[in-house]
């Protein structure tokens, strides 16, 4: 009878105590093992410092733009504390009522709002903005470059330490680099559209603007040079013949964004030594160390423009973390994303090699970093953000879809981006008239 | 009164398979009536806009170019699937040795989970390093870029399709077996050649499998989504691009679920019409015995 009564003293006073210790959950869908251990450590040393939370790890692997599994959970009331979003969908989530505002929870915790904007590159915070309101705290980003082989430059008597820089140059480079034996392609010196040559990519080499944030209007298809640069896209798809370039590419087992056709990773055909030049993001870097063949020399460089366009131009993308709507502990919540946003960012750029978006974390990223780092670190000032509209994943698409009929040759420039323009502008009305 | 009490007792026992079936099938399929006159995002709740999704159907290239897609996948899946079938189903239909086997052989593809089928399969068609192309290759022929042109994909997609062809083949071979002999004996002695018997006797006498045949293809045909999305996720320039992938990029990618469902709602209305044509047609080809 004692025993069981002092049990049940134990027993009630554990409870209370750990009454005290708020515990949330946090979503997230880096599945990567180096990542995924540097979250792991991150959260561990905040759970350590502040005893009265405790973070849940949930790990949901999931595509960018796809979080059906959230917006179900949400609906349903049975969602996370803390959500790990890609950062140029902030914008569609919050308008979509999926997210809670992070700002108010940070305010009511003592944050000066102004002052922490100022301790990330602003492309960042521009991005986790809608309706003037902070509704994530940027994670970490990425931006792009050409990347070439500097073994195939000599080899095609072309001097490996100058890369092209004009669109001139790039175009006598390519075609120097190009091989075909047969009637098909054994080596190809550029693919404009390939990895990370998106829309977005040479639209903003070219000098281009996509959107007037100010007049809430998509402006693409009256800007001359954005017309241009998919013009520029078309005439090299005519020059080098599409299908035998998708045809190329396939061949290792990709398309031409670098996605997987078929499930089997695919082969980078930059990595093998088969394409000379691409636009890629920092990320590349990392599997050239880890993947490449040991004699691989390859350099990195801006992006080639035009005369008239922009000269180091890059555009940055990434993720952040978000509150979801319906959260059972915002306010823990908030804390917890502060913390990571600093604290936790500082260290994932040192253990992952990710660009940060907090400025702070960029020394360490480089002590940790290869010296080619330092090119993409210099880029994040400046670098370009896609437009922060509640339809930015249509935008996306619809941009994709104007860029391929161009390269196939079914729709002109002009034709192309305006209906392309029209349908987006459309959807966009109906999000701000709300 | 006994008769009741057992009635009561048996619906329990099944009261589980209709909750299921309620929930997670009538009750979807009443909501997605509901939703495609709405504009609707998840999380906000439904707006009702009267018939302006369908109206926006049809101003909207993407769709209006999935729509194509899919009519040249139901024309090329439909019949060209029914010819491999019965061609399968006529070669198997024999007694020979081992034929338990080679039927066995036929129905193995329809067994493998779609996704490793779609990776064998874009390997056959690779242009570059497929065997298809290898092939061809031997006897000096230049092979076309099946997955990587636009104007070929849905004829890869369709020939590749074929690979499954042994389910129809199995229903189709089924009721060839329910032809009873004397018929091909008499046709025999009054001197029929093969092809007027399969003419006259055969066909005839399995047209009851074929008009169950053109419903079931017919209706997966209008959603077909699987092979053009994992193989090509609807490319190359949208040229695979069904109407059911089309509906998946806007509920699942845009949020958009009311336009998804005035989508899902047209393909049904599309498979309506067909299935009362083809019943309507049915007296004049099918041969109930």
């Amino acid at each position: 009878m004692k025993r069981l009564v002092v049990f049940l003293v134990i027993l009630s006073l554990a409870t209370c105590l750990l009454g005290d210790v708020v515990e949330i959950t946090f979503w997230h869908s880096m599945t990567n093992p180096v990542e995924r251990e540097s979250i792991a450590g991150a959260v561990a040393e905040f759970n350590k410092t502040h005893p009265n939370i405790k973070v849940n790890i949930v790990i949901v692997p999931g595509s960018e733009t796809e979080i059906t599994k959230l917006m179900t959970a949400v609906a349903g009331g049975t969602g996370p504390d803390i959500y790990y979003l890609d950062r140029f969908t902030v914008a569609q989530r919050a308008a979509y009522g999926v997210l809670e505002p992070l700002e108010d929870y940070l305010v009511q915790l003592g944050y000066d709002i102004g002052k922490l904007k100022e301790e990330f590159f602003n492309f960042a915070i521009e991005e986790c903005q809608w309706n003037n309101k902070m509704w994530a705290l940027p994670w970490d980003t990425d931006n792009r470059a050409l990347y070439y082989n500097k073994k195939l430059f000599k080899e095609a008597g072309l001097d490996p330490n100058k890369p092209p820089v004009t669109l001139e140059e790039l175009e006598i480079y390519a075609e120097k680099l190009t091989k075909k034996t047969a009637g098909r392609y054994t080596q190809v010196g550029f693919i404009p559209w390939a990895f990370q040559g998106w829309h977005y990519t040479w639209g903003w080499a070219f000098g281009g603007n996509f959107y007037d944030a100010q007049r809430q209007k998509l402006i693409f298809a009256d800007d001359p040079r954005i017309v241009k640069a998919f013009e520029w896209l078309g005439d090299w798809a005519k020059k080098y013949n599409i299908k035998e370039l998708e045809a190329f590419v396939s061949s290792f087992g990709m398309s031409f964004s670098g996605a997987s056709i078929g499930g089997a990773e695919p082969i980078n055909p930059f990595l093998a030594g088969k394409l000379a030049m691409v636009v890629d993001g920092n990320w590349l870097l990392a599997q050239i160390l880890q993947l490449a063949p040991k004699d691989f020399e390859f350099g990195i460089a801006p992006i080639p423009a035009p005369a008239y366009g922009e000269k180091n131009s890059t555009w940055a993308g990434g993720w952040s973390l978000v509150i979801p709507k319906g959260a059972k502990h915002p306010k823990e919540a908030a804390e917890f994303i502060h913390y990571m946003a600093t604290k936790g960012q500082i260290k994932f750029a040192i253990d992952t090699q990710h660009l940060p978006t907090l400025k702070e974390a960029v020394p360490g990223l480089l002590s940790a970093s290869p010296a080619e780092q330092k090119i993409f670190a210099d880029l994040l000032p400046t670098a370009h953000v896609r437009p922060v509209i509640p339809v930015g994943a249509l935008l996306w698409d619809e941009l994709t879809n104007a860029m391929q009929a161009v390269v196939y040759g079914e729709k002109s420039a002009t034709e192309a981006l305006r209906s392309a323009q029209e349908k987006v502008q459309k959807e966009l009305d109906k999000w701000l008239a709300k | 009164m006994k008769k009741r009490k057992r009635f009561w007792t048996a619906m329990f026992f099944v009261l589980p398979g209709i909750i299921g079936l309620l929930v997670f099938r009538i009750y979807p399929i009443f909501a997605s009536f509901f939703f495609s006159f709405t504009e609707y995002h998840i999380t906000l709740p439904p707006k009702w806009i009267g018939l302006t999704n369908f109206k926006e159907l049809f101003h909207d290239p993407l769709f209006v170019k999935s729509l194509q897609n899919t009519f040249v996948y139901f024309i090329g899946l439909v019949p060209v699937g029914l010819i491999v079938g019965i061609l399968l189903a006529l070669l198997l239909v024999r007694d020979f040795k081992g034929v338990s086997f080679f039927r066995a052989v036929m129905y193995m593809p329809s067994v493998v989970p779609i996704y490793a089928f779609a990776v064998v399969a874009l390997n056959f068609f690779n242009p570059y390093l497929g065997l298809v192309n290898g092939f061809l290759a031997k006897f000096g022929i230049p092979g076309p870029l099946w997955t990587a042109d636009d104007k070929l994909v849905k004829l890869t997609i369709i020939l590749i399709a074929q690979w499954g062809a042994g389910q129809q083949a199995m229903i189709l071979m089924a009721a060839m077996k329910d032809i009873p002999k004397e018929f091909y004996e008499s046709a025999l002695i009054d001197g029929a050649n093969k092809w007027q018997t399969f003419r006259k006797i055969t066909l005839p006498l399995i047209t009851p499998a074929i008009l169950y045949y053109f419903i079931t293809s017919s209706i997966l045909a209008l959603q077909f989504f699987e092979l053009p999305q994992i193989m090509f996720g609807g490319g190359p320039n949208n040229a695979s691009l069904s109407i059911a992938i089309y509906l998946y990029r806007h509920a699942f990618r845009y949020g958009n679920m009311g336009y998804a469902s005035a989508m899902a709602w047209f393909i049904f209305l599309i498979s309506l019409g067909i299935c009362i044509l083809y019943f309507k047609t049915s007296r004049k080809w099918v041969f109930y015995s």
